[in-house]
């Protein structure tokens, strides 16, 4: 599949991609994306398609952004854009069980918390409780992105590493202070959505 | 599970260039924020079809050095308005230096504060000055 790619069209883009062509990003993608992504599918039959996808499309982006990273002599560009689309899948599912291991934490920590409490004041607690995760939840319903979800969900958790929310947005290749501009952009982003839908944070 | 055509791959790459500074659809991502419009406004705005907004997105931003030429490059290439995407640019980007700029005063007003503290009394040098002369 990789033969696919149009090696020589490759080339020059590359060569235009390092002079600062603006437009020569967009036709890498378009001559690449599918055939990257198709050969990244067959290396991870079983991952989600979606992850795969993502992982190919950083590799790509990330060679626009810096394409004088890419030496041509260590190799044809579109090898080595697999092999990076490869590690960026590997990475991005070692995240996810990051995540779910996090999420699991999370519904322990609630079930702990009740124990001790005094009958009427767990009653009171519990009825909050039930509130505040039933608002939660519509929340995330309101949401179509399912990284906006897990933004939510990290926000509702009080996590207020940047760290963290650049996991989700995958931007953690970018400078600190832009990757707070970013969370901070996105997470604005999704709390005046919510608040046009008529839910207050 | 299903594979994924090539409009629903550029979709998803284009969502991940609007989170990447240096690429147009960041700069869109960020105007559309400042004037509350949606990506559906933008491309009306703009007169772009959605298949070419897709691509537009994955554009590299103008360089700062290179605007004019890069502007051009961009609105030939996708037959735009190079005064509105050039406006749009610069919106963007203006509103992120002001950003930034709002950051850097809170260091400027504690400064202030300190040089004003140490700053000497002029009468109290010059009494002590003459004080030094009559003793010598």
């Amino acid at each position: 599949m990789a033969d696919a790619i149009d090696q020589e069209a490759l080339d020059e883009l590359h060569q235009r991609l390092l002079a600062g062509d603006c437009v020569a990003s967009e036709k890498c993608c378009a001559i690449l994306l599918e055939p990257l992504t198709a050969e990244t599918r067959r290396k991870f039959p079983k991952v989600d398609p979606h992850l795969v996808a993502d992982g190919v499309i950083d590799a790509i982006l990330d060679y626009c952004d810096h394409p004088e990273k890419f030496d041509p002599a260590d190799g044809r560009i579109d090898r080595l854009l697999a092999a990076a689309s490869w590690r960026n899948v590997a990475n991005r599912l070692q995240g996810e069980q990051s995540r779910k291991k996090r999420e699991r934490k999370v519904g322990a920590k609630k079930g702990e918390a009740d124990v001790a409490l005094e009958p009427v004041v767990r009653k009171i607690q519990e009825e909050d409780q039930q509130r505040s995760d039933a608002k939660l939840q519509a929340m995330l319903d309101a949401l179509a992105s399912s990284q906006d979800r897990e933004i939510l969900l990290l926000r509702s958790q009080g996590e207020r590493r940047t760290s963290e929310y650049a996991n989700v947005l995958g931007i953690t290749h970018l400078a600190a202070s832009e990757q707070e501009k970013e969370v901070k952009r996105h997470k604005d982003r999704i709390i005046k959505y919510l608040g046009r839908k008529g839910f207050k944070s | 599970m299903s594979q994924m055509d090539q409009r629903e791959l550029m979709l998803r790459a284009a969502q991940a260039a609007r989170l990447r500074p240096q690429f147009l659809g960041n700069v869109f991502a960020k105007y559309e924020t400042l004037e509350d419009l949606d990506e559906t406004a933008m491309q009306r705005d703009l007169g772009i079809s959605e298949a070419d907004w897709l691509r537009l997105q994955l554009v590299r931003r103008p360089r700062a050095s290179m605007f004019l030429k890069d502007v051009t490059a961009i609105a030939s290439e996708f037959n735009l308005n190079r005064a509105a995407l050039a406006s749009v640019v610069r919106r963007a980007d203006a509103a992120e230096s002001l950003q930034d700029q709002r950051r850097e005063p809170r260091r400027e007003g504690r400064l202030l504060a300190a040089r004003s503290r140490k700053k000497p009394k002029k009468s109290s040098n010059r009494t002590a000055r003459k004080g030094n002369r009559h003793e010598s």
